[in-house]
């Protein structure tokens, strides 16, 4: 009795297992038929990345390892220092110091590859005025200069007062790093921002040509009106911009960054509505 | 002279069971040489029959219900995959739409790079200053 309830069971199991590849491949849907001219912008977009891209992505990843091994080399040096300030032996004054130097060496490394990353946005980017951006790319290629220099002091320094020194140099080195840095990173958001209301300017005119101007319906009071309010967000947003623009020299520091942030969004919500009110405009 | 009435047993009560004795009981005669019934004719060879079957057809919806395809209806073609989306925008519809996402990538909330937490003022403690 028990031997026919395992054969029972047995068979049962056998007959799903068996069965199981015959309904997979019958629920198997035929690939799909892609068009070959499908096929192939698939392939060559996966085998050829733009090179900008490819190298900002790889510069973006150095720069995360680089400010991760920075956070470890900061809290050991907090920590040796501690230990300095507690036992003020040689031993642990050798500690900080070392630690110290480590730290100010990745924090250069850092910053190299922070500034290096906003020169190839930089050189990339549209929607700014060219003095500005050569300006700009001048300014970053100074600061990199000097950074390269302050690292190559602090990999060579040895004794104490080597290192406490190239400390001591880096404070105004680092301010005039931080404006720089700051002054690129709101002329390239302005930029973006600029870019997308030229192109939404130019739909709008042409939408108000095509379908506003020439038609005569009954809603042609109401698209009078939605374009009329188009208008309006674009100018505003249009003044956001030029009061940036106006304003850059000024945008270094993170206090005007963040000043200049508020502006920024502004903007973007006022672009934003334009945008909305075309697409509600095309629906009418 | 009338019969006696019948008087039940009353010298016994009905809780008073025998102890010891095992009741017997009626079996019924077993005739060996009678063929036995085969296993699947049995109370319990049925039970197990029934058992079985039901755990099969479970074990086969089972698998049919992982592995079918999602519309079994015979006749039916599979539709043609194609790249185009299902909403038909027009060209102008396109490009606003285009519009809008290249303005959500330009959130200036959004930083993808903000400017690292570095200290700019790291420099190396004094206890001798500290003690003075």
């Amino acid at each position: 009795m028990h031997r026919s309830l395992v054969f029972i069971l047995a068979l049962g199991i056998g007959l799903s297992v068996g069965l199981k590849p015959v309904i997979s491949v019958n629920a198997q849907s035929p690939s799909p038929e892609v068009s070959p001219e499908l096929e192939a912008t698939v392939s060559a977009q996966e085998l050829v990345a733009p090179p900008l891209d490819q190298e900002l992505l790889t510069l973006g990843n150095t720069y995360r390892g680089q400010l991760a091994e920075y956070r470890e080399a900061e809290r050991a040096f907090q920590i040796a220092s501690q230990q300095y300030l507690q036992l003020n032996t040689l031993v642990s004054l050798e500690n900080a110091l070392q630690n110290m130097k480590r730290a100010m060496v990745l924090r250069d490394q850092v910053l190299i590859t922070y500034l290096t990353i906003l020169q190839r946005q930089l050189s990339s980017a549209t929607g700014i005025n060219l003095d500005q951006k050569n300006n700009l790319s001048t300014a970053l290629g100074i600061q990199l200069e000097e950074l390269r220099n302050h690292l190559q002091t602090v990999e060579a320094a040895d004794t104490r007062d080597q290192i406490v020194s190239a400390g001591e140099s880096f404070i105004e080195l680092g301010k005039a790093t931080e404006d720089v840095a700051y002054q690129v990173q709101t002329t390239l958001a302005t930029g973006r921002l600029q870019t997308v209301y030229d192109k939404t300017t130019i739909l709008a005119n042409e939408i108000d040509q095509t379908l506003v101007q020439t038609t005569s319906d009954i809603k042609q009071g109401e698209r009078q009106r939605a374009i009329t309010e188009v208008r309006s967000a674009l100018g505003r947003a249009k003044a956001g911009i030029d009061e940036l623009v106006a304003k850059r020299r000024t945008t270094g520091s993170q206090s005007n960054f963040q000043s200049a942030l508020r502006n920024l969004n502004q903007v973007y919500g006022d672009l934003t509505l334009s945008l909305d009110y075309l697409d509600e405009l095309l629906r009418l | 002279m009338e019969d006696a009435p019948h008087i039940p047993n009353q010298t016994n009560f009905s809780y008073e069971k025998p102890l010891f004795e095992k009741p017997s009981e009626f079996q019924p005669e077993v005739d060996e040489s009678a063929p036995k019934k085969p296993w699947f004719r049995t109370r319990k060879g049925i039970v197990i029959l029934v058992v079985g079957v039901l755990v099969v057809l479970f074990l086969l919806i089972a698998v049919l219900a992982i592995f079918a395809p999602e519309d079994m209806t015979p006749g039916q073609e599979t539709p043609l995959v194609t790249p185009s989306p299902q909403v038909v925008l027009s060209p102008t519809q396109q490009r606003i739409k285009d519009l809008q996402e290249e303005l959500e990538a330009a959130d200036p909330a959004k930083q993808e790079f903000p400017f690292p937490p570095v200290d700019m003022e790291m420099k190396l403690p004094d206890p001798n200053q500290r003690n003075n």
